[in-house]
């Protein structure tokens, strides 16, 4: 396969044509997507019924997007991405259920057993030089079956009953529901500050953090990272639980925005995982990462779901422009990338 | 960071190996494995069933659905052995499935025709598959992830939720037949491996092949061209698809646009299973099929015992990562050895 | 660089937290009280939780209601694609589009009363239709759901009869984290349980409603193992019911299909003899009635018991009445409209 090398070093901003960007044109692409929508269906801007359920959505699979791409640092797959997230939620269901644990503890213990998940399959990976896309499909059949079978056991079936306090309250309140004297605030679901959290966080942690710029540099050439010093085997592991981690707050997310912890949380995370952070433009092959940009490439393709779905497409139709939407967008990325090779900038 | 196995895998172009320790290396062999466990699973079955594992019936049946899953790995595995990898085997059997039964029943096209009708429709599809790939130099992955998504809305198209059947007496026919107690199905599904196999081991263009994806860049300078190599694998696959396609028509009897939402997975765990490397340049037709009768024999297993579906799963699951780490420890082992 | 990012964190961090603190939640705004409206601006979403052939008559039932009722607009979208999120997704937009009544199928009937909780929030009506949430809570206005228990039960209770009295009897159905499989299983132990030892139930094979071919490879896997011990098989969802009667055909052997709902391939299977008997719900009551009471709803009626669960009622469909079947269901349909008018609405006219 022939693949442009796309190593971490910038190129320097001044010679970088605004359009060859790919942020930047994600950006535009973005706009236009919305702006046709509306044109198309006004409803697009409605606040209450489009706005706030679709920040919610993006929210969840930004950091869903963001659990894939931080094993896609290292040039990784991670095929259990849903299943980790609905182990994360058992725990958190599990432990308010038995213990009555509040909210924070819950979310602590979700994410706690997402983290050792995705520990798990990293040492496995590092320790056996497994091609990380079988072991991470190994887990998830395993994990399919022990999900089931635990909320079996530990639930009259399907689900837990009843949430923790205040989960409820992430679902429904927006900040507008909340004021200081007269000043309410924006139109923007509670679900929003945590995931952006989350979104500054892999952010730093890739940009600034020694960790995450050894992570990269581990997916860019295992063999060199090696030889000068860079501990691979940990990075490995580490880039691994933070994927786990990722999925557990996003499964947390998810049952924070459905309404429960059940075993189907997790059940539709795998493709839309790969999609965002290719869409923002990372690559598989590793070495690279766009946090931006997976936040982009989330909203872009919940714009796309939100607009194909006001157009009250049958399933047929829908499932058709969908893909046909996301291979032209990922086909017009292409040619701005082959543009601005041409014309000699690095994008 | 991505050895699969030992490479002691049928590689084609390997140089035969040296008298002495051709045994040992047999043994070694992740072939040799795969039918130790084909073996003593069967007896284990075969024994803990009183026989009943050997009655004609069973015997049928297991077979008669082990047709499909084996096509499906080797479907997965032409792409896999290019380095990359197709999501939409299992949509696209559905939807070859659907528009032949449809072309029978609605079309009013003879049998034969619509049979190849889905093969044809397969491999174009496999066909645009390569073409996007080559042109947009999109990750393989990412593009058949669009198209699954447009397939899966075809298939749906192509008649709803409703099923068809009766399309064709003939076909049905076939998928009953059997000879010498072997379903007619599972027939097809060997000599069409013995095709795939021929095709890696013997001809030009599969030789091509497994050297793009070994090493594209020596490929490219021994004047291999790797974008027709990516081109034929995915129509290939799509081929091996439609193939699929058409064994589910005849041995199934009805068909609807949920054809193929169980192939997906199984489709990447015999090729895996079975020993070929996901980063290419190495097929393992004999390893695949294996793989595909390991599998059913679990599923045998289940329906013989009335095991809950859900520890189906979870067997499987930490069996795949047995065999893997197995593999791993018995590469370190060797690696030590030598 | 590193410095600035700090430091702005820390104040970005300062900020929320100065904000948070003097911040107090809005009183809630009385929910509902959606002002009265006239039919016609009345526009009502049929919303199953995919594509299945058992939501299929919903389309002209819907459309019949629409005429009859002479309400605004009626649509059927079944895009949901058994996912929640997706469905939550569809709901909302449908509602951007202006449709305020809603008959739902939710996917998961665990969570689906938070869904039902978010649409009533802005002051839609919604019923419950063909499924009912998990649990003893109901959120919606109503819930005109098929008894799954209840014709589990009488499918079961033909297979008893079918088999001639005793024998061994398998039951096959759908996803087993689901409540509603949960209700069927429970269904079928009660009528095996009735015979007083002289059924057994041999099998409950779950999960394989999912796709066609892999509830084909567990009838022709079952029928390997055990087929000559069989007498019946009781099937509780679309897939294996298909597949069963397939199977047994194939198969030449003298085992007794109980199959479920009325697609075309299973009458023709009842027609032909390969099948026993089928269990029919309702699925023209459901969106028919369902819309009606809607429409009601919407015009300022309410629920004499909110979130009350009404059976829409099951009918065991044999060689006999396969002619005249649809007459009982009408039948059915039919009070079921007037027990709307009589007993569960309260209308101020």
């Amino acid at each position: 396969m022939k693949q442009e090398d796309t190593t971490p070093e910038q190129p320097p901003p001044a010679r970088l044509p605004l359009w060859a960007n790919p942020r930047i044109g994600l950006v535009v692409l973005l706009i236009a997507l919305i702006a046709l929508f509306t044109t198309l269906r006004p409803a697009f801007l409605n606040t209450q019924l489009t706005l706030v359920p679709m920040q919610a959505d993006i929210s969840v699979y930004a950091v869903v997007g963001l659990s894939q791409l931080a094993v896609l640092s290292l040039g990784h797959m991670n095929m259990a991405v849903g299943r980790m997230a609905a182990m994360s939620a058992f725990a958190s269901g599990l432990l308010h259920d038995r213990l009555d644990a509040p909210l924070i503890l819950a979310l602590a213990g979700g994410l706690a057993m997402g983290a050792l998940l995705g520990a798990l399959a990293g040492l496995i990976i590092a320790h056996t030089g497994v091609n990380s896309f079988v072991v991470t499909l190994a887990l998830d059949f395993a994990l399919i079956g022990l999900v089931s079978l635990l909320y079996a056991t530990f639930t009259d079936g399907v689900a837990f009953n009843g949430l923790p306090a205040g989960m409820s309250a992430l679902r429904t309140d927006t900040f507008a529901d909340y004021c200081a004297g007269d000043v309410c605030g924006p139109e923007i679901p509670l679900l929003a500050p945590i995931a952006l959290i989350a979104v500054l966080v892999v952010g730093l942690l890739f940009r600034w953090s020694r960790t995450g710029r050894e992570v990269l540099m581990a997916g860019s050439n295992a063999k060199a990272a090696q030889l000068s010093g860079i501990p691979v085997r940990l990075r490995t592991i580490q880039a691994h639980a933070l994927s786990g981690l990722l999925a557990g707050l996003a499964g947390f997310l998810l049952s924070a925005n459905n309404g429960s912890f059940s075993a189907g949380v997790g059940d539709g995370f795998l493709l839309p995982s790969f999609l965002a952070p290719v869409l923002g433009g990372t690559l598989l092959v590793g070495g690279a990462v766009s946090v931006l940009g997976t936040v982009l490439g989330t909203a872009i393709t919940q714009v796309i779901y939100k607009g194909l779905n006001l157009l009250q497409f049958q399933v047929d139709e829908l499932k058709l422009y969908i893909g046909l939407v996301l291979l032209a967008a990922l086909s017009l990325d292409r040619v701005r990338h082959v543009l601005a090779e041409r014309r000699g900038v690095p994008a | 960071m991505t050895s699969t196995v030992e490479t002691t895998t049928t590689r084609p172009a390997g140089p035969p190996a040296a008298p002495p320790s051709r045994l040992r290396r047999t043994v070694r062999t992740s072939e040799f494995t795969l039918v130790t466990l084909a073996v003593i699973g069967f007896v284990a079955l075969t024994l803990t069933t009183d026989g009943n594992m050997l009655s004609a019936g069973t015997l049928a049946a297991f077979f008669r659905f082990l047709a499909v899953p084996m096509i499906i790995g080797l479907a997965q595995m032409v792409v896999l052995a290019i380095g990359q990898m197709n999501l939409s085997v299992g949509v696209l059997t559905g939807f070859c499935a659907m528009v032949a039964a449809w072309a029978m029943l609605e079309a009013g096209l003879p049998a034969p025709l619509a049979v190849a009708g889905a093969m044809l429709l397969g491999a174009a599809v496999g066909l645009g598959n390569g073409l996007l790939v080559v042109f947009t130099r999109i990750n393989a992955f990412i593009v058949t992830l669009a198209t699954m998504t447009i397939i899966d809305g075809l298939r749906y198209g192509v008649n709803g939720p409703g099923t068809y059947q009766d399309y064709s007496a003939g076909l049905a026919e076939l998928g009953q037949a059997s000879v010498l107690g072997l379903p007619v199905v599972f027939l097809i599904a060997c000599a069409v491996a013995a095709m795939v196999w021929f095709f890696f081991a013997r001809t030009v263009p599969g030789r091509h092949l497994l050297a793009s994806g070994g090493s594209p860049f020596a490929a490219r300078l021994s004047g291999v061209s790797n974008d027709r190599s990516i081109v034929l694998a995915h129509a290939l696959s799509g081929l091996l698809a439609g193939v699929a396609a058409v064994l589910t028509l005849a041995q199934s009897g009805s068909v609807n646009a949920t054809i193929g939402d169980d192939l997906l997975l199984p489709s990447f765990a015999a090729p895996i299973i079975g020993g070929v490397a996901l980063a290419g340049g190495v097929v393992s037709v004999l390893g695949t099929c294996l793989a595909a009768f390991i599998v059913r024999l679990v599923d045998v297993a289940q329906a013989q015992f009335a095991i809950n579906r859900r520890w189906v799963d979870l067997i499987v699951g930490a069996v795949v990562l047995g065999v893997v780490l197995s593999g791993a420890i018995r590469a370190k082992l060797s690696r030590r050895s030598s | 660089m590193r410095p600035f990012v700090r430091l702005g964190s820390t104040v970005g961090v300062l900020a929320l937290v100065i904000a948070a603190s003097a911040c107090t939640k809005k009183e809630e705004t009385p929910a509902g009280g959606a002002s009265a409206l006239t039919a016609a601006q009345v526009k009502v979403a049929l919303v199953p939780g995919g594509a299945h052939p058992y939501f299929q008559p919903w389309k002209d039932a819907g459309g019949k209601a629409k005429t009859d009722f002479a309400f605004g607009d009626v649509t059927f979208n079944e895009t949901a694609g058994w996912d929640q999120t997706k469905q939550n997704d569809v709901l909302t937009s449908l509602a951007a589009q202006g449709y305020n009544a809603f008959g739902i199928f939710g996917v998961a009937p665990e969570s689906i009363n938070s869904t039902f909780e978010n649409l009533k929030k802005q002051g839609f009506h919604v019923g419950s239709l063909a499924s009912c949430p998990a649990g003893d809570k109901n959120l919606a206005d109503f819930c005109l759901s098929t008894d799954v228990q209840e014709a589990a039960y009488k499918a079961a209770k033909a297979a008893v009869e079918a088999m001639g009295g005793q024998g061994n009897l398998v039951h096959l159905t759908g996803n087993k984290v689901d409540s509603n499989t949960q209700r069927r299983i429970a269904g079928v132990s009660k009528a095996v349980d009735e015979t007083g030892g002289k059924v057994k139930l041999l099998d409950t094979i779950t999960d394989i409603d999912k796709d066609l071919q892999t509830a084909q490879k567990a009838v022709a896997d079952l029928l390997a193992a055990k087929g000559s011990q069989v007498n019946a098989i009781v099937t509780t969802a679309y897939n294996p019911a298909v597949a069963a009667a397939g199977g047994v055909k194939q198969a030449k052997l003298p085992i007794k299909v109980i199959a479920i709902d009325d697609d075309p391939t299973i009458i023709a299977g009842i027609k032909a003899g390969e099948v026993a008997a089928t269990v029919l719900q309702n699925p023209v009551g459901q969106a028919y009635v369902g819309s009606y009471a809607l429409v009601k709803l919407s015009e300022g009626c309410t629920m004499a018991t909110p979130g009350v669960i009404i059976d829409s009622g099951s009918f065991v469909v044999t060689t006999a009445n396969v002619a005249t079947y649809d007459a009982d269901r009408q039948a059915k349909t039919d009070s079921l409209k007037s027990d709307f008018d009589s007993k569960y609405l309260t209308c101020a006219k």
